[in-house]
């Protein structure tokens, strides 16, 4: 978004952007640090915690995450530049540098969600007793889960941050003197533009994504409707409280037919049930009740994105009321559950197996550290505390009145920024 | 690209050597600087130049880490399942010590609060850059031991120092060159003299501990190659000498040239094992493709790597090196 609003600079000759893109790249210097650092973390975890796993599949599983490494490499060195480079390069090769480093981001994005892709469908590869043979690195990468889960995260992500910070510069408006009002109207039309085509598009990502579960994975596509037996011209269920014992889902709303359509594009098409799966390998009910919380509150961004979108093409100029930054406060917050309630969907669905039907999550940990409660522990208090302060310094950065930086405009003069 | 067997484990296996040297150097010399930080404490000036030193690069040197781990756990699947178990102590401290010194680190550079809040992020970044150091040094102990023995003892513990004092040397010798007034640079000289002094006494204390714990260890390191040992030893006070002659750049070229030569020995002493005694090179190695692919991987990508890491350096440390 920094580059977008370094490239509006330009194109517009308005220093504003300018000091904008300045602004979102500092937010970004410290949301990068913490997440790169805990991005090792990540990948000691896998072995700390699933030694049998990576043991047995680190071979094929680390293929993607190779690439991932790589992605990340080229994001880290020209984030430096790109953050500490301002005054030492063009402007055009600072936006070069800032663009690189989106496509790292996006690269590093689109090869994390390919692994966890291959752990839902895993390709590629033979099983020949314990031994895997047979390695084909491309049908590795190319699981039929990819294209839809790398599309479905990264729109969220997009979509999350654009109302974020739209919702942050809207606060700001309304806080803000006169003198820096446009300042947090151009800072929040720019997020909400790059927002509103990711609102729009997730559900129809989404929807092909169900479709694909329910292809691939009927346990996990059963589980998320909580949809007992098997059957033609299903009917899809809204709401609901799960009921394992006498096998429905009490008070929910049933559209005939509704299941089968979405999932099959017929009426009479067959959706598999719990039924035919024991009973012991059924994932929790939360998978059920997070599919629903995240298609609601999906809806009702796109909802809320149509408005926004229908408002700012019949008006020239956005009207920011308190309502309307509310609004986009409880979009932000929604999205952002939206991610994680729908890993909740794929991660908890895909239980009891790690490697869906190759290996049991219980086989993975195998040997379990003993004090894994303490670590647990730890690690969550760490990362309580580490959320809090940044939280504490991204508000400082946003709402303390910016040191003022020596700055080349976009004529190329030095000037001050704010 | 590659097919050979014989070839590739072996060769993937230094890939990642490398890649842990490079790290050890690059994101070492940035645990030291946080050290110093902190210990320089009453000296803004020094603080200064240190955070304008690391803040544009650090992240880029912790990649390096990264690749290793990958290589490790994609290369060499058996080994990683296996090491990892025994060193989960370590490695916890080690991972809650780097994740809190990254984020404080940027805490403190963009935190636009009260100078109580900038010193508060400020010790927790020098406490924690030297966490990191001291269990990188636990860690490749660790490593180097093997087997199911308990990951702190005397060797491990005393290597945690040496990975301290020779990251703490590596930094001072650079903040040498970097500083732009004398003073600062005569004070870093005479911090990465005391450095070196450390260097020399935690290797001691480890080579003693080591002859003791891991002894096939110590005589692969010090009996077979006696010669390069102590003329790589000898790097380490070439570069004091040319510290205290006031040439910089020097010094860091043997300070970088002894730290690299250390660890080379401590690889060739180690070679072919990966974890002692139990997995080597080829019993450890993932399939001939996985291999393969790796090995493409980074023949195809280390290009493009390197020229951005090339583009980095010479825009954020260019200046140091232009005659």
């Amino acid at each position: 978004m920094a580059v977008f609003a370094e490239i509006h600079a330009v194109r517009k000759h308005d220093d504003t952007y300018l000091q904008l893109a300045k602004s979102w790249s500092k937010l970004t210097a410290v949301l990068f640090a913490v997440g790169a650092v805990s991005g090792t973390v990540l990948s000691f975890e896998l072995g700390i915690l699933f030694p049998a796993f990576m043991k047995q599949f680190g071979s094929v599983f680390g293929i993607p995450f190779a690439l991932e490494g790589f992605a990340f490499f080229i994001e880290a060195i020209f984030l430096g530049i790109y953050l500490y480079g301002w005054n030492r390069m063009t402007r055009l090769q600072h936006i070069l540098a800032g663009a690189v480093t989106s496509l790292g981001g996006l690269a590093s994005a689109v090869f994390v969600t390919t692994a966890n892709a291959w752990m839902n469908v895993p390709t590629g590869f033979k099983l020949v007793g314990n031994q895997i043979v047979d390695v084909d690195p491309l049908a590795v990468i190319s699981s039929p889960f990819v294209l839809h889960e790398v599309l479905h995260m990264v729109f969220s992500a997009y979509l999350a941050v654009g109302l974020g910070v739209a919702a942050i510069h809207g606060y700001a408006y309304l806080k803000s003197e006169p003198g820096l009002r446009t300042f947090h109207r151009k800072a929040l039309s720019l997020a909400i533009n790059l927002a509103i085509p990711f609102a729009l598009l997730q559900p129809i990502v989404g929807h092909i994504a169900g479709q694909m579960v329910a292809k691939h994975q009927p346990l996990k596509f059963a589980a998320m409707e909580r949809h007992y037996v098997t059957e033609s011209g299903a009917a899809l269920a809204i709401g609901g409280i799960v009921d394992d014992e006498a096998r429905s889902l009490r008070y929910a709303i049933k559209i005939p037919a509704g299941l089968s359509f979405l999932a099959t594009n017929t009426f009479d098409g067959v959706v598999r049930g719990l039924d035919e799966f024991p009973s012991a390998d059924w994932p929790n009910p939360i998978v059920h009740y997070s599919f629903q919380l995240m298609v609601a509150l999906g809806s009702l961004i796109a909802a809320a994105a149509l408005w926004i979108g229908y408002l700012m093409i019949r008006r020239k100029t956005l009207a920011i009321t308190p309502f309307f930054v509310s609004l986009l406060a409880f979009s932000t917050l929604a999205s952002f559950a939206c991610i994680e309630l729908g890993w909740i969907v794929t991660e908890v669905g895909r239980q009891p197996w790690i490697v869906y039907n190759l290996m049991r999550t219980v086989q993975s940990v195998e040997p379990l550290p003993s004090n894994l409660n303490a670590i647990f522990g730890v690690v969550c208090f760490v990362y309580s505390v580490l959320a809090l302060a940044v939280i504490i310094v991204l508000k400082r950065l946003l709402f303390v009145p910016h040191r003022t930086v020596n700055c080349k405009n976009v004529k190329g003069d030095s000037v001050v920024l704010g | 690209m590659f097919s050979d067997k014989e070839f590739l484990e072996p060769f993937v296996a230094w890939l990642m050597f490398a890649s842990v040297l490079i790290y050890f150097v690059l994101g070492g010399r940035d645990f030291g600087s946080g050290i110093w930080h902190g210990l320089l404490r009453k000296r803004p000036e020094c603080q200064k130049l240190i955070e304008s030193s690391i803040a544009p690069i650090w992240e880029a040197n912790h990649v390096w880490l990264i690749l290793a781990l990958v290589l490790l756990f994609t290369g060499f699947p058996t080994a990683f399942g296996e090491v990892v178990v025994n060193l989960r102590f370590p490695l916890f401290c080690f991972l809650l010590a780097t994740v809190l010194r990254g984020s404080t680190f940027v805490f403190k550079l963009y935190d636009p609060a009260t100078a109580a809040w900038s010193g508060f992020w400020g010790s927790l970044f020098a406490v924690n850059s030297f966490f990191s150091a001291y269990f990188f040094g636990v860690i490749v102990a660790a490593f180097i031991q093997g087997d199911a023995a308990s990951s702190i003892n005397v060797f491990t513990l005393f290597s945690g120092f040496l990975g301290v004092s020779i990251t703490g040397f590596l930094s001072s010798v650079l903040h040498a060159l970097e500083a732009k007034d004398v003073e600062t640079k005569r004070l870093f000289s005479r911090a990465a003299v005391a450095a070196a002094a450390v260097v020399v006494f935690s290797a001691l204390l480890a080579g003693v501990a080591a002859n003791y714990r891991v002894s096939w260890f110590f005589n692969n390191l010090l009996f077979e190659n006696v010669i390069s040992f102590f003329a790589n030893s000898a790097l380490l006070f070439l570069s004091i000498f040319f510290l205290r002659k006031k040439k910089y750049k020097a010094a860091l070229l043997f300070a970088i040239c002894f730290t690299t030569g250390f660890a080379l020995l401590v690889a060739i002493a180690q070679s072919p094992y990966l974890v002692y005694p139990g997995i080597t090179f080829s019993t450890g190695a993932a399939g001939p493709v996985t291999l393969n692919v790796l090995a493409t991987a980074l023949t195809l990508a280390s290009p493009f790597v390197i020229f951005s890491f090339y583009l980095l350096y010479k825009l954020f440390k260019g200046h140091l090196f232009r005659l």
